[in-house]
């Protein structure tokens, strides 16, 4: 027996009855209002999909990918399974958009964050063996790297792909791409899970082009009013905890934790604003959530600007041009360069370690990203400013 | 700067700068908070598209039919300024024509007017744009375009001036712009249905504008005819495969229940704001007396939006909780049985087909709930009741109002007028914790009820 769950992207999705105790408890029905790509519904107005769908399709995808590289011990596809069923568990409401909160203030990853959530509450369903769960908990992907996927020779290109990272990248690609109408079907999942997995020069082009897809994407990713809303959401969150409004230190707390899907998350942030008084903090949060239209200013790079750091900037810009504090945000216009760490940085380390180019075009084929805009702050080109 | 956005299902989407006051407004924002298909997200994991992209895309069909060349080439005393305010006209009831939607839209809705509410989503929508965004609307003034003549076209008054009436054809008819969108829509985000379509193609040559008893009317070509035949296939197997699934069904019918629990609870908010609009006399939208005294009081619960409404009924009452409960976690109740229109009795059939509305079959499963809790002596929050109520579009009229009706001109469309009944169902639905006992008795007695007549059938 299995439960069937309709999905636009994989067709039907079948996953064994086993598992229905643990899709339906609390901590991954809450991925259910989690919006995979946080406020970029505001200029994408289909991509609404919640971390929820794309939990089921990766395990999918996963799916099949094991049966594709023939591993058929119930043993290992059980804890594939699971894993690939509580790879999302930590995500934060809004997704990236929360990461100033979840990530930089709490100081915890999206791992720590589903490990404490399984220590709570999953630990009763009996999913992993002692053995397993260490195994499991021990790397930060959640997936240590297995000698059936590294040994095999196409996979000799791409040391650092995990099965799950493949299953959920493919999984992100092609529901970013069909919800948002942009770049769907730029990859043909179907015909790299027909590959055999000896065919090494085929499957190794279809992976880079899989991997030239999400880079295609990044104009998705690296929309401007995207980049504003989650600036302007850092900024308002920093605001009110320094302000001693929001208490945002609870949210490392599981049983909190396992509550705040995107509604609960603004609803709290709307009662620390309303707490606040402040018209600016309103005025921000009315932003977010109404997601209102914003002047976009673009101005000149200055010169005098080079050494410092986007706040810095932000700081300043506020100061000569808009005599209040607080109100102007910045974005650089050069996303691209962040190309390495939608890539990689997420899953490796640092942002740094991910915009290596080396790893850039050895995964997408094409020529390696230029290496002068690696460091944090740009220093030509143009800055995009808005008021509010 | 122009506002653009991207449509999953149409491109790129740009708001002319006069119209953008109106999408920015907290009336229409706020629809981004409500989903299309209310709980239907539990069973299609991906159908979380909301009421907001629902009326860009809308917007996006009334511009593209409204600036068609073959709809201005006909009708010769239709001249530049009417084209201009039919068009105008067009986009903004597509925009606006679901502003007044409550939370859960019509589960909540159906709830409130089976318990005697008058006050329809329609009115709301006509009233917000009446009283509440005039300002939005003054730019379009010079063009004759008033918001009281959109009101007019989304709740289809009659005797509307040639190019009302044209645009209330297209917006809110049968066959109308409304529906090829959420068709369309909700085909795309749950992956079944057949509803996909390319309205760069499809839309093409579907309608022209005709003199018709000295007005201007909009009627369908031969080529809209087949493309309507294709619209009520669309509606059929929507319906069949979206709408009337059993994971969807029974999630409704828990959410009902609850409303319905939160209503009779005595000091519940939720059941103190629904009560204050069953209580409102009903008052012509347009009306003064509307602004004064139902909107802020309709507000109360209209412009809650869905997890708000969720919020708010969990604290009702325990027995609303417990259901609130399970819904957000997804573990609904199970199905008892089904019983399709072959299967039932003639008494049942009579029963179900003297039933108008679904708000009417509101009322009738409430009652047949108690009756079978009460038999086997169970609360009733553990038992719930849905019907598949499909309402065939009747006398789909291809020309103006007196036209030929298009089951004239096409056979298929007759088909569909005999087929409907076939979708009719009973669905009932019982809650885990009973125990084998209960559910077996509770099965014969569904039985002997629906299939044998032995039973009369309450409510």
């Amino acid at each position: 027996m299995a439960i069937q769950y309709p999905d636009p992207i994989h067709g039907l999705i079948e996953i064994p009855s086993r598992y229905e105790e643990l899709i339906q408890s609390p901590v991954i029905s809450r991925l259910r209002n989690v919006k995979q790509l946080g406020f970029t519904p505001s200029i994408y107005i289909g991509a609404v999909h919640t971390r929820f769908e794309h939990t089921l399709g990766s395990v999918s995808v996963l799916m099949r990918l094991l049966n594709q590289f023939g591993i058929q011990d119930a043993q290992v596809r059980h804890r594939y399974l699971v894993l690939g069923l509580l790879s999302e568990i930590g995500s934060p409401p809004l997704s990236y958009s929360t990461r100033w909160i979840f990530q930089i203030y709490n100081g915890l990853r999206k791992a720590d964050y589903a490990k404490a959530l399984f220590d709570t509450f999953l630990r009763s369903y009996d999913l992993l063996g002692k053995e397993e769960y260490e195994v499991v908990w021990s790397t930060v992907p959640g997936m240590k790297k297995e000698m059936w996927f590294t040994e095999a020779p196409a996979m000799a290109n791409f040391p650092e792909l995990t099965p799950l990272k493949l299953a959920r990248d493919i999984d992100y690609v092609l529901r970013d791409g069909y919800y948002t109408g942009r770049y769907s079907k730029t990859f043909d999942v179907r015909h790299f899970l027909s590959l055999r997995k000896n065919d090494t020069a085929e499957m190794n082009e279809s992976i880079q082009e899989l991997y030239r897809a999400i880079y295609a994407l990044n104009a998705v990713y690296g929309d401007k009013t995207r980049r504003f809303l989650n600036r302007i959401l850092a900024r308002l969150s920093a605001i009110l905890i320094r302000e001693g409004h929001l208490d945002a230190k609870s949210y490392a707390d599981p049983n909190v934790f396992i509550y705040l899907d995107d509604d609960e998350f603004l609803a709290d942030m709307r009662r620390a604003v309303d707490r606040s008084g402040s018209d600016l903090l309103v005025r921000m949060y009315s932003m977010i959530t109404q997601l209102e239209p914003m002047h976009i200013e673009q101005i000149p790079f200055s010169y005098a600007w080079r050494e410092l750091g986007l706040e810095d900037v932000e700081e300043l810009i506020a100061e000569e041009r808009f005599k209040q504090k607080e109100a102007v945000f910045c974005i650089n216009d050069t996303y691209s360069n962040e190309i390495g760490y939608v890539l990689f940085g997420r899953h490796f380390g640092s942002f740094m370690e991910g915009v290596r180019s080396e790893f850039f075009s050895r995964y997408t084929g094409l020529g390696a990203a230029s290496d002068s805009n690696r460091t944090g702050m740009m220093d030509e080109g143009h800055l995009f400013v808005v008021a509010i | 700067m122009n506002l653009q956005f991207y449509d999953p299902l149409y491109g790129q989407v740009g708001i002319p700068e006069a119209i953008t006051p109106l999408v920015n407004s907290y009336w229409f924002r706020r629809l981004q908070y409500l989903r299309q298909l209310g709980l239907c997200y539990l069973c299609f994991p991906g159908g979380n598209h909301t009421r907001f992209e629902h009326s860009i895309g809308t917007f996006f069909l009334a511009r593209l039919v409204g600036e068609t060349p073959l709809v201005k080439d006909l009708a010769p005393q239709f001249d530049e300024p009417s084209r201009k305010r039919f068009s105008l006209l067009l986009q903004l009831s597509a925009l606006s024509h679901d502003l007044g939607h409550g939370p859960f839209s019509h589960m909540t809705e159906n709830v409130l007017i089976g318990l005697g509410a008058t006050v329809t989503h329609e009115d709301m929508s006509a009233a917000i744009v009446t009283h509440h965004l005039q300002r939005e609307f003054r730019p379009f003034r010079k063009h004759g375009v008033e918001p009281k003549v959109v009101g007019q076209i989304i709740t289809k008054e009659a005797a509307l001036d040639p190019s009302a009436q044209a645009a209330k054809d297209l917006i809110s008819s049968d066959l109308d712009l409304d529906r090829i969108d959420y068709l369309h829509r909700d085909s795309h985000y749950s992956g079944v249905g057949t509803g996909r379509f390319v309205p760069e193609h499809d839309l093409v040559d579907v309608w022209r504008l005709r003199h018709f008893r000295n007005t201007v009317a909009i009627e369908l070509t031969n080529r809209g005819i087949k493309f309507a035949e294709r619209v009520l296939f669309m509606r059929r197997t929507n319906y069949q495969e979206i709408v009337f699934h059993s994971d969807h069904m029974c999630a409704t019918a828990m959410f009902e229940k609850a409303v319905w629990i939160a209503y009779k609870e005595r000091n519940s908010e939720f059941g103190k704001r629904c009560k204050d609009i069953i209580a409102l006399r009903h008052h012509h939208w347009a009306e003064r007396a509307f602004k004064k005294h139902i909107i802020p009081v309709a507000s109360r619960l209209y412009s809650l939006v869905d997890y708000e409404a969720l919020q708010l009924l969990a604290q009702a009452s325990s027995d609303a909780q417990y259901i609130v409960r399970r819904i957000r976690q997804r573990s609904l109740y199970r199905r008892l049985g089904r019983w399709n229109w072959s299967n039932l009795h003639f008494l049942a059939k009579q029963k179900i087909l003297s039933m108008k509305r679904e708000a009417d079959a509101f009322g009738f499963r409430r009652r047949l709930e108690e009756f079978l809790a009460a038999k086997v002596n169970e609360s009733d929050i553990h038992i719930v009741v849905h019907l598949a109520l499909y309402k065939h579009p009747r006398g789909l009229s291809i020309g103006a109002s007196g036209g030929r009706l298009l089951e004239e001109s096409s056979a298929l469309a007759n088909f569909f007028k005999e087929d409907y009944v076939h979708s009719y169902a009973i669905e009932l639905y019982y809650d885990p914790v009973l125990s084998q006992d209960v559910q077996n008795a509770l099965r014969e007695m569904a039985e002997d009820m629906f299939v044998d007549g032995n039973i009369e059938i309450t409510g």
